[in-house]
């Protein structure tokens, strides 16, 4: 049976440095998703990325009327500026505009904001409230590794909120393992998990229910993350998990 | 005018050569071997060469399996014939232990494993005999340097001065790593200038640096190859085929077991570039450029 994929990582808009034919509307990356066979993919905007992220929430979902199978991914950050609304708030604006999954960029290369508890506490506190899953991107470059250490305070602090580890290539395998099985809660986006036998080697130790498929495009090239899951040597019922099933779970178990 | 201040570039500027607004909207036609792939089968009626993998396990990630014969299966699950290599050791720590590493992996498997001798700069008294030692092996066709784990020594350092002799005297391949620091764009252009014989491989496809710089280079020097081994980048092979005035200058690499091999492939199977394009850069370029026969 052919696998169903639900991509977790795309997004639309125009990045400050665009790739070679990189798409930037809903339309295009329909067109990509039917390339590939793929049958849904949730979408952050880059605006709300690079130029303010309200502003690109905005955009994102006028862009995505009209295209059921691309659902909005909201990126946010914590209230106390005023740029946000406050958490309970926040989440009851996305949740009634059915935007059910969000995205954080903090540290310097990103929005700037810390991910301690006195910072980001209390809209941790409302996503884990919702079981919204909720993508960290850290903006790695190639051989960067999060602060494992926070990662783990905060799946310990959160045991409901899923937690969405993304744009990682997943070299500390040594130390990410270990995290993994003491943090059910948390999942890695494969979009740049390019390590040697890597899928294979997760589901063997730890298990194929924390990792989740996801493109990264168009940042990434079409075929690279889908190549990674059907060439990954684990069991069929693995790749189901890790193309649509672990996804469709955690989206499923969102609290209105 | 070109990215390179010592490099007269007469043609079309790359940027205005290839169309930022054409690429985006070229048709997405499937060829024919993505049903395999989105099957996880191994591409079977394709020659497949890796023109640039490694071999061995590495001190600071895991490499599951990094042996040859854990290699070759990983190559069988793809359906890749043929992979040239350095071993990991040979290129990260004891060049004498890693090159007979190399040397052991590809009387293993002849035909399927080919290997690059290293030249480690800092073991210079030693690497002439070394290299002509291994280059007369069969199945050794071409070295390897890697500036960024010899300590961004220069490719225009005397320590290397035997290997570029040698390199010129048999005229076999040089490949070289390039991101992470590592040699100028003019220093490489210096290079390809003084050792005219000698088929060079800029690693990485210069994906630090300038792929635009990279096209110009391919173009502008006939000894000049692109180590495509970040095809990732969306959008890079439709980039290079678009740029370079001959796609034969463009060699498939995957970097494995640096990572999967799979997903490379991958994405040159799924780039918008036609089912010809996909076969030479695959396979036949690398065939070609380092004589490997395997009819």
């Amino acid at each position: 049976m052919m696998l169903t994929f639900f991509d977790i990582n795309t997004s639309i808009g125009v990045w400050k440095h665009p790739n070679y034919g990189g798409f930037e509307t809903a339309d295009e990356l329909e067109a990509a998703l039917d390339y590939l066979q793929v049958e849904r993919a949730v979408v952050y905007h880059a605006q709300a990325h690079e130029t303010h992220a309200p502003t690109g929430n905005q955009m994102l979902m006028e862009e995505l009327s009209g295209h059921p199978r691309l659902l909005p991914s909201w990126v946010i950050f914590p209230h106390y500026t005023g740029e946000m609304p406050e958490p309970k708030t926040l989440i009851r604006d996305m949740l009634d505009q059915d935007v059910k999954i969000v995205r954080l960029l903090p540290g310097i290369a990103g929005h700037r904001f810390s991910l301690e508890p006195w910072c980001v506490g209390p809209l941790l506190e409302t996503l884990a409230d919702h079981r919204i899953p909720t993508l960290i991107d850290f903006m790695f470059f190639r051989r960067d590794d999060p602060d494992w250490r926070l990662l783990y305070d905060l799946s310990q602090r959160y045991p409901h909120l899923p937690l969405i580890l993304t744009g990682w290539a997943g070299l500390a395998s040594r130390t990410f393992f270990a995290l993994c099985k003491e943090c059910p809660n948390l999942y890695l986006d494969i979009s740049r998990y390019h390590l040697f036998r890597g899928i294979l080697a997760f589901c063997q130790r730890v298990g194929a229910e924390q990792l989740i498929y996801g493109s990264g495009m168009p940042r990434i090239a079409p075929g690279v993350a889908l190549t990674t899951v059907t060439h990954s040597h684990v069991r069929e019922e693995e790749k189901h998990l890790i193309a649509h099933g672990n996804l469709e779970r955690i989206l499923g178990e969102v609290l209105q | 005018m070109s990215h390179i201040n010592n490099l007269e570039y007469e043609g079309t500027p790359i940027w205005k050569r290839v169309s930022q607004k054409a690429l985006r909207q070229r048709a997405w036609e499937p060829c024919r071997w993505q049903e395999q792939l989105r099957n996880g089968e191994p591409l079977t009626d394709l020659l497949i060469i890796d023109g640039h993998a490694h071999l061995g396990e590495y001190a600071g990630f895991l490499i599951d399996h990094p042996d040859a014969e854990g290699m070759v299966e990983v190559m069988d699950w793809i359906g890749m014939r043929a992979a040239i290599l350095s071993s990991n050791p040979a290129i990260k720590s004891n060049q004498r232990y890693g090159n007979q590493i190399t040397l052991d992996a590809v009387r293993q498997h002849p035909g399927r494993l080919f290997g690059y001798v290293v030249a480690n700069p800092y073991y210079a008294e030693e690497m002439e005999e070394e290299l002509r030692r291994y280059l007369a092996e069969p199945g050794i066709i071409g070295i390897k340097l890697h500036p960024e784990l010899h300590d961004d020594y220069p490719l225009n350092g005397p320590r290397y001065e035997p290997m570029w002799e040698i390199a010129t005297e048999l005229g076999v391949p040089v490949l070289f790593h390039t991101y992470f620091g590592g040699d100028s764009l003019e220093a490489i252009v210096n290079i390809a200038r003084k050792y005219p014989m000698v088929p060079l491989l800029v690693g990485h496809q210069l994906q630090d640096k300038s792929m635009e710089a990279m096209a110009e280079m391919a173009n502008a020097l006939d000894n000049i190859y692109i180590d495509l081994t970040v095809p990732e980048i969306y959008g890079s092979l439709e980039f290079f085929v678009e740029a370079v005035d001959d796609i034969g200058r463009i060699i498939f690499g995957t970097d494995f077991p640096w990572g999967n091999c799979h997903f490379r492939v991958g994405a040159v199977i799924y780039a918008r570039i036609s089912e010809e394009q996909k076969r030479r850069i695959l396979g036949e370029n690398a065939a070609r450029l380092f004589g490997i026969s395997l009819d």
